[in-house]
């Protein structure tokens, strides 16, 4: 036979039985717990559409999301820079002046 | 304000202080009588350059007044070739340039001489007989 309890008359015979707890065993518990709130996981709906096609959820702890952020921020700072090298040439005015006033023709150096 | 939203707002902020600022091109009629005189022989095509081509560009011509009258002639022939090379093969062109001066003077003489027979040669003009 199987008892259905809610959380509520769970939470009430937990409280029951902790006050029947030794001292010692009781500081263990709030150790363990405020371990257990310190490394919580933070749950943040991440993707909701209106019509509820779209939906998920991200259980991540606030570490774990800083590190992510980090790495966001991180990756567009290499995309951006990759970008500024590939399609801005640095500013080469004085060889290039140099090149194209010399004695020598231009042709000499391009491949 | 919640931990996660400030560290979006300080991501976004990043981000958006990282994305490449692009210059606006400018019409040939923008730019002053001495940029014009520098870069004429890229009036037909300056407008189809890229924003960064015209930077380039922009900043030769300040160089443009402290050239010789040799040299500016030079700069206005070669200049419209320039610009229709790749950036890798000016980027090419750069590095040879760099070898070749770093050469010793008379090797560099060498070499100018050597050209200067073949562009001879390739004119049909005889090279000059070495002063006795």
């Amino acid at each position: 036979m199987k008892i259905k309890l809610s959380n509520k008359e769970i939470g009430g015979l937990l409280n029951r039985a902790a006050q029947q707890l030794d001292r010692s065993t009781l500081d263990e518990l709030r150790t363990a717990r405020q371990h257990a709130l310190k490394n919580q996981r933070v749950e943040s709906a991440i993707w909701v559409s209106r019509n509820g096609l779209l939906h998920g959820q991200l259980q991540l702890s606030q570490r774990a999301l800083n590190w992510i952020i980090v790495g966001v921020v991180a990756s567009l700072l290499v995309i951006n820079l990759t970008y500024w090298e590939r399609t801005y040439e640095h500013d080469h005015s004085d060889i290039d002046i140099a090149i194209l006033t010399d004695d020598l023709p231009v042709d000499m150096f391009v491949d | 304000m919640p931990a996660l939203l400030r560290n979006c707002l300080i991501a976004l902020f990043f981000a958006a202080a990282c994305l490449p600022i692009s210059a606006h091109a400018k019409p040939w009629e923008t730019l002053n009588t001495q940029q014009k005189e520098a870069l004429a022989p890229l009036s037909g095509t300056w407008n189809s350059l890229s924003e960064q081509q015209q930077a380039n560009f922009l900043s030769y011509a300040q160089r443009y007044p402290k050239l010789n009258a040799q040299q500016q002639q030079r700069l206005h022939s070669r200049l419209e070739a320039w610009s229709k090379l790749t950036p890798e093969q000016r980027k090419r062109a750069r590095e040879k340039y760099k070898a070749y001066r770093k050469l010793p003077a008379e090797k560099r003489e060498a070499v100018k001489k050597m050209v200067r027979e073949q562009q001879q040669a390739a004119s049909g003009i005889p090279p000059a007989s070495p002063a006795q």
